[in-house]
């Protein structure tokens, strides 16, 4: 552990995430609203401590920076992000307390878009602003982020990627760090620009359109809105944020690829395949049920809400467009289902992703194939590459892990008293970044009324999924802090 | 630029380590799992598994006809990956290609290189024989490397306590000793190093790395280790293998009366060597076998090189050999980290193929205009470049002084007409002198700036 190096890097993102309050800061000055204080202040705040922090750390050297402090640079750079971002809620009032404060900033931060706040559009523009804006940056990742702007973070950067990018296996598109960093960002704000467009195209205000495009593109889920994107009653809104989150959900590297004229490259992708039928097969069957159950009477219907609310969960966005409550159990079960699935590799989504479980689906086919002719040599292979034995092993560890943050965490939701299926839901869709849950949690309400210490929980529970796992553990093994 | 490295081994991790940490692109193709995994882990590159020699790969690798690849590195242990990877990169329109050459038969012309299509095809071994004799034959040099196609090179040598030198400026050398064609380019004191100054004055236990003509050199340890230079009368080695082989066979050839005997433990190879050597007294038997070792007389031995496949080994049997009175004993060591030990351990020199190899390859990608060859000595952070001055050049017609040459930036010898001299402040630089130049390795490119090279 190289201290100083860690609080070096650490003085550098809060800086940045100081910065970013400008933006809000902006909305709320030509509002005129009652949050320029809050944000000015804020700004203040973390530019005193990003001071601080780099006086301690300004001798270090980037190139020192190691495997372990690649892991704890990440996660602490994430936990003091959230704590910067959630001095505006918590000056402004938006929030009663510092722990609900906290909790909307790591939701946003990590793109899960599960809100303490009730009455969303009470609040002033700058701190709905605020909200959106922390889950754009943290969707492609501040780390990434400042790795794309600040060139001089080098070889060390790759630590920090490897510990910041979702995905079994980190894809480079580029031999540099920093230019593959650069691109990932390039896509994001491309594909960003665009939905921007088109939503205004349809009739939402610049504000509307900027704050669910980010909501959309870093598969958050907060929407400036009571009632999220169902709220606009259009279809044109809802078919065009489904075709956002699906792209956001995709990994960026094939993005990149299309962009650059291979298009062949979603095509090509095994894990894009699946994600695809997956989505689409999910899709059908939610909006057949739907239609024999009455619940929609066109196939139209059935189906732009089905696909909504498919895609917005396994992309873990997190937005709504109808109560599913109310849906028949097959959809409602299906969908707590999809919140484990999760995204691919390289999104900005959550959850366990696409490639890991077919990875593990393949382990158990050559397993199967290996009993059956035990002299079979059998590899399993995902996109026409080996998985070796490593790669299944990390694997299959990340999943028993995540079961059992699952699991151990609805045990504490449930000791705090709260029922099965709200501990179930609010514990999944923590984990896997997606926001709203079923029961207490369920869409059309928020996590407002979870008792202090479950929020403390569910927002480590928000970080330990954003950052898959691993990065977050290890903080807690004694051996990290070891010189 | 984007470089394409063939091969993760020693040679092919520090060559892609430097040229990714100077800002380049580079992806490094290696087939072995954990070498590849290593690469991928510690640098800032893209790997690619395979092997180098398939089309399949190399396209994987970037290397498709019409690509933007501008060189292409193959230094694997194998001839055939790296000659055919390196056909297929210049097939596919890739600028320059540089590959390793194990088999020394490759370059032994130069026409092998030219037919194959290759830019460069380097053999460390054959360099690293070359500075092997040079290490024997100028005894108390501790490091050195050829220049001009070996008329000159550089040295370093041990300020003795009792040397004459201790004490005196490096620009009342000149005056001292009218007769020596010599510079020191370069002087490490207690660890750290430096690009001298006219007023420095040379300490005792100093390493002076000095710049001289080869006729020069031995006289040079006279007045640095105020001993006598004695010619060389028998010299052992240890290890029969590639690198061993070539040092016995150019020690026969260079000279006439020396006792040279090789020892190695496997009984075949010792009947091939035999046969294929002349003059030299193939033993069979244990490199840690004092008894072989007395009687062969290793009180006696000028030299002893250690040159088996084994890194330690090398090392333990260069310390033993000087326990038992040796006088200078001589490791061939691969890996970079044990080229450090000669600080802690009794050994004379340390001499390293991989790093040779690689600095020979990293020069070329740097400078691939320069004119000249390059060198280096591993262990300082400093280069060697040889230029010819062409006749456009800014810095025709003008003194060494008046070039305005930042510190660390040294014109150390200049080649006119087959003269070599070295140059003072008054010197006129003229079209087609061939210069050599040191500095450090970061003001490199501006020296080839200042001399209007490139």
């Amino acid at each position: 552990m190289h201290f100083r190096l860690v609080a070096k890097v650490l003085s550098l993102l809060s800086g940045i995430v100081s910065l970013s309050m400008i933006w809000p800061l902006a909305w709320s000055l030509y509002d005129g609203s009652g949050d320029v204080k809050p944000f000015l202040f804020s700004i203040m705040m973390g530019g005193v401590l990003s001071g601080g922090l780099y006086l301690v750390g300004r001798k270090a050297d980037y190139e020192d920076l190691g495997v372990k402090d690649g892991f704890v640079v990440v996660s602490l750079s994430w936990i003091i992000a959230s704590v910067v971002g959630a001095l505006p809620y918590y000056l402004h009032g938006a929030v009663p307390t510092f722990a609900d404060a906290f909790f909307e900033a790591m939701s946003g931060f990590t793109t899960t878009g599960a809100s303490v706040i009730s009455d969303i559009e009470a609040n002033p523009r700058g701190i709905l602003f605020w909200r959106d804006l922390t889950h754009w940056l943290g969707g492609m990742g501040i780390i990434v982020l400042s790795l794309a702007i600040l060139p001089f973070i080098g070889v060390g950067g790759m630590q920090l990627y490897k510990a910041e990018v979702p995905g079994p296996i980190p894809e480079k598109m580029t031999p540099r760090i920093q230019q593959t960093a650069l691109y990932l960002w390039g896509v994001y704000v491309l594909l960003s620009g665009a939905e921007t467009l088109l939503l205004m195209f349809g009739g939402m205000n610049l504000f509307e359109a900027l704050t669910h495009t980010f909501g959309t593109m870093a598969t958050g889920g907060f929407s400036p809105l009571n009632k999220s994107v169902g709220q606009y009653n259009s279809a044109y809104f809802d078919w065009v944020i489904t075709l956002f989150m699906f792209l956001a959900g995709a990994n960026f590297a094939l993005h990149y690829r299309f962009i650059m004229g291979r298009f062949s490259a979603f095509h090509r992708d095994e894990e894009f395949r699946f994600y695809t039928g997956v989505v689409l097969f999910c899709t059908v069957t939610v909006a057949g049920v739907l239609l024999l159950h009455g619940t929609y009477d066109t196939v139209a219907d059935a189906l732009r809400f089905g696909a909504f609310q498919v895609v917005s969960i396994i992309t873990t966005t997190g937005y709504v467009t109808a109560d599913y409550e109310l849906w028949p159990s097959y959809t409602q079960f299906l969908l707590l289902l999809l919140m484990f699935v999760g995204a691919c590799a390289g999104s900005t989504g959550g959850g366990i992703k696409n490639l890991r479980l077919m990875v593990l689906a393949r382990h158990v086919k050559a397993e199967l194939s290996s009993i059956l002719h035990p002299r079979a040599i059998v590899q399993v292979k995902v996109g026409g590459k080996v998985a070796g034995k490593d790669i299944i092993a990390s694997v299959t560890s990340f999943f028993i892990l995540y079961m059992a943050l699952f699991t151990a965490g609805t045990l504490f939701m449930a000791a705090l008293g709260l029922d099965i299926l709200t501990s179930l839901s609010s514990v999944a869709a923590t984990l896997g970044n997606i926001g709203p849950g079923l029961g207490g949690v369920g869409p059309m309400r928020n996590y407002a009324d979870i008792p202090q210490t479950g929020k403390w929980v569910l927002s480590l529970l928000m970080l330990m999924g954003r950052l898959e796992l691993y990065t977050v553990v290890v903080l807690f093994v004694p051996e990290t802090w070891r010189r | 630029m984007k470089i394409v490295v063939v091969g993760g081994g020693e040679v092919g991790y520090s060559v892609a380590e430097t040229l990714s940490e100077e800002g380049h692109d580079v992806t490094v193709v290696e087939e072995d799992e954990e070498r590849a995994a290593r690469v991928d882990n510690e640098l800032d590159v893209i790997t690619v598994k395979g092997n180098g020699a398939r089309p399949q790969v190399l396209e994987e690798a970037g290397i498709v006809p019409g690509c933007d690849v501008d060189i292409l590195v193959a230094c694997t242990d194998h001839d055939e990956v790296n000659i055919l990877a390196c056909w297929i990169a210049k097939r596919a329109g890739v600028k320059r290609v540089i590959s390793r050459a194990r088999g020394l038969e490759f370059t032994d012309s130069p026409t092998w290189a030219k037919d194959l299509g290759i830019d460069v095809m380097n053999s460390p071994e054959r360099s690293v024989a070359r500075e092997i004799l040079e290490l024997l034959f100028v005894n108390s040099a501790v490091h050195t490397a050829e220049l001009l196609d070996g008329r000159s090179g550089i040295y370093a040598f041990r300020v003795a306590q009792n040397s004459s030198l201790v004490g005196v400026a490096l620009k009342e050398l000149r005056t001292l000793y009218p007769h020596f064609i010599a510079i020191i380019v370069y002087i490490e004191r207690n660890g750290t190093g430096y690009i001298p100054y006219g007023d420095m004055r040379i300490e005792a236990g100093d390493l002076c790395y000095i710049v001289t003509s080869r006729e020069q050199a031995w006289k040079m340890e006279e007045i640095y280790q105020m001993k006598k230079s004695r010619p060389l009368k028998r010299v052992i080695i240890i290890g029969g293998g590639k690198l061993g082989f070539q040092v016995a066979w150019k020690l026969e050839n260079q000279f006439r009366n020396l006792d040279i005997r090789l020892i190695d433990h496997n009984r075949e190879k010792c009947e091939r060597i035999a046969a294929e050597l002349k003059r030299t007294l193939v033993l069979c038997g244990d490199g840690a076998d004092e008894n072989l070792l007395r009687q062969e007389g290793i009180e006696e031995a000028d030299g002893l090189v250690c040159a088996t496949e084994s890194d330690e080994t090398n090392l333990l049997f260069s310390v033993i050999g000087k326990a038992l009175g040796a006088r200078k004993t001589i490791a061939v060591v691969r890996r970079k980290i044990y080229m450090k030990l000669d600080n802690y351990m009794s050994v004379d020199s340390i001499v390293n193929p991989n790093s040779a190899l690689a600095s020979v390859i990293l020069r070329y990608a740097r400078y691939p205009t320069g004119s000249g060859v390059l060198s280096i000595i591993e262990k300082i952070d400093a280069e060697m470049l040889e230029v010819a001055i062409p006749e456009r050049s800014p810095a025709v017609g003008r003194t060494i002084m008046s070039l305005g040459l930042p510190k660390g930036i040294l014109v150390a010898l200049i080649v006119r007409r087959g003269e070599v001299f070295v140059p003072v402040g008054a010197t006129v630089l003229q079209a087609g002198d061939k210069v050599i130049v040191f500095a450090t390795s970061d003001l490199m490119p501006e020296a080839v700036e200042y001399l209007g090279v490139n």
